[in-house]
């Protein structure tokens, strides 16, 4: 996400907003936003229909493997603070560009918490949309 | 499973200040639209 927050200026550019939809509560992602990037436009959806209406999954064993908690002590090592985890925990996330027709032009679900499309990739997309 | 060159299914979610807020609102700026759904890492 913090790459992504870097590309903010270029993203306005090239005519395109970002929202963030969270299952979150309200003090954890507001306490996520001023780690990351406050420049975001953030969307609650604590029932989660929204995330089940673009696919996106729930799976336990996808969610808390092993590549997941070694991203945490990473990001724990780093400094960023334990919140605990709100919300289920085993709602999995995804990217998706909508162009301005409202045409979906990328899909991605991601297979874990850590799977994340390239921001390059997206930048790429994106600049073929002009 | 959505596809390329589908129509986004519209949503009205509200944002941080509890103002409605939906996707036809951005698309109707003239702005594409990159949606982030969080997963628990953040």
């Amino acid at each position: 996400m913090a790459q992504l927050c870097q590309e903010i200026d270029k993203l306005q550019d090239l005519n395109t907003k970002v929202i963030i939809i969270s299952f979150g509560t309200f003090p954890s992602v507001q306490a996520w936003l001023k780690e990351t990037c406050t420049s975001f436009q953030v969307l609650l959806d604590p029932e989660r229909e929204v995330y089940r209406a673009y696919g996106l999954e729930r799976s336990f064993f996808r969610s808390w493997g092993l590549k997941t908690i070694m991203r945490y002590v990473r990001l724990l090592v780093a400094g960023r603070k334990w919140r605990g985890i709100q919300g289920d925990s085993t709602q999995l996330g995804g990217d998706f560009i909508i162009d301005k027709y409202g045409l979906i032009q990328l899909v991605y679900c991601s297979h874990d918490p850590t799977d994340r499309p390239a921001v390059d990739e997206m930048m790429k997309l994106l600049k073929g949309l002009e | 499973m959505l596809e390329h060159n589908q129509i986004a299914p519209d949503f009205s979610l509200p944002d941080l200040d509890g103002n409605m807020q939906s996707l036809q609102d951005y698309l109707s700026d003239g702005q594409n639209v990159l949606l982030v759904f969080l997963r628990h890492l953040g």
